[in-house]
């Protein structure tokens, strides 16, 4: 009997020490220890301005301020009443039919006219802005990065046309993990509510895409990128205030108009 | 720690006994990745033994217990890391805590291992704190 207790004792305090040492550990900023976010900030910068250089060397970037202004404005809302700093958010508008946008490092985001062209509302345009901008402040770009092709190679990226093309491609044509997907989303609707801006719009988007996906090519990319619209429109929906009034629109009508006149 | 066995172990004996604990060794070279081979041997080593002298058995049974308690903690690291290359996990704070949590078990359970098979094939017995305790419970001569 007494040979049991010891044992039931021994037990316990084994379990107490070990709990302990995953606590103790498992609690450590080991990330800070070791300023591995200092230097995937600064790697992300780099690949940042390295992928800035890329884009204005082979991509058509749109100069028209009719296709610049609405991405500008609503991005500058977005984060203004986000707490974002947007002197930090570089966008470009590239010329191109696909229906696509998507962020890259060094908190840069790319919105290509065919979507601009796809938007029914300005909303529409917010909500996909509003999801890539939560993927940038998330930093969801450079976890995937590494994930997709390891942080060293990231780290040592140099002014490689082909392997700067490798890391372009990889983010416009590849989805995140849908965890990051659904926080994406998630953040994206608290960015419209908060800026006055109609969630509900940013369903309706995804419901097209979901329903579209067999028809329309050009909705590919996209649909490659955000798998599983519908399911997520669903979860946007729910996430929506069911008491939020449809809000006025944001940009001044003439501005859209121009714009869809200019595709 | 070494304490007194029962009666005085012959040469046969404390071969047997110290290869259960080196069983679980060449296992672990084999079978980090895979945290369940590492038991498998030594379960199967404890198998094949369970007929032979007390001072084999209790052996045996030591090694076999301390292995078994092992096999979560490297199992839950296995599929968590399993998670982050193939599904939707990231590398976190709490992931590099664990790893090196476990990191520190694994290598304290083979040293005292390793400790232990030099020790047995000495004749010496053996007992580690909880395990050998245990082990006198449920290994009966």
């Amino acid at each position: 009997m007494k040979q049991t207790y010891t044992v039931l004792l021994q037990g316990l305090l084994l379990l107490i020490a070990v709990l302990l040492l995953f606590v103790l550990l498992m609690g450590t900023d080991w990330a800070g220890l070791t300023n591995a976010e200092e230097r995937s900030e600064q790697t992300a910068q780099r690949v940042g301005e390295l992928m800035y250089d890329f884009i204005n060397e082979t991509e058509e970037v749109a100069t028209d301020t009719a296709l610049t202004n609405p991405v500008h404005q609503l991005i500058q809302k977005l984060c203004r009443d986000n707490g974002i700093d947007y002197s930090s958010v570089t966008f470009h508008v590239l010329l191109n039919d696909e229906v696509n946008a998507f962020a890259l490092p060094g908190r840069q985001l790319v919105v290509y006219t065919g979507l601009l062209d796809e938007c029914r509302n300005e909303s529409e345009l917010a909500g996909v802005l509003a999801h890539e901008l939560a993927h940038i402040e998330q930093d969801h770009v450079m976890k995937k990065l590494a994930k997709e092709l390891g942080f060293s190679m990231l780290s040592t990226l140099t002014n490689d046309g082909e392997t700067l093309g490798l890391v372009f491609e990889t983010l416009g044509s590849s989805a995140y993990d849908r965890e990051l997907e659904i926080a994406a989303d998630m953040a994206a609707v608290e960015y419209l509510e908060v800026a006055g801006l109609n969630p509900r719009a940013f369903a309706d988007i995804l419901y097209r895409i979901d329903g579209m996906q067999d028809s329309s090519p050009e909705f590919l990319d996209w649909i490659s990128t955000h798998p599983d619209a519908q399911s997520r429109a669903e979860a946007v929906m729910d996430a929506v205030d069911s008491e939020l009034p449809i809000p006025e629109p944001v940009l001044p009508s003439a501005m859209w108009d121009d714009m869809k006149a200019a595709l | 720690m070494a304490h007194t066995f029962p009666y005085s172990p012959g040469e046969h004996e404390t071969e047997k006994a110290s290869n259960s604990y080196l069983m679980s060794l060449v296992a672990v070279i084999a079978g980090l990745p895979l945290p369940i081979i590492n038991l498998l041997a030594t379960l199967f080593f404890f198998l094949a033994n369970r007929k032979g002298t007390y001072f084999v058995r209790w052996h045996c049974t030591q090694a076999l217990l301390s292995q078994a308690s092992l096999l979560f903690i490297n199992s839950f690291g296995f599929w968590w890391t399993i998670d982050i290359i193939f599904g939707d996990e990231v590398i976190s704070n709490r992931y590099v805590g664990y790893l090196i949590a476990a990191g520190i078990l694994n290598l304290t359970e083979l040293i005292a291992t390793i400790h232990a098979a030099i020790q047995t094939r000495k004749g010496r017995h053996i007992k580690w704190w909880f395990y050998g305790t245990l082990t006198d419970l449920v290994c009966r001569p």
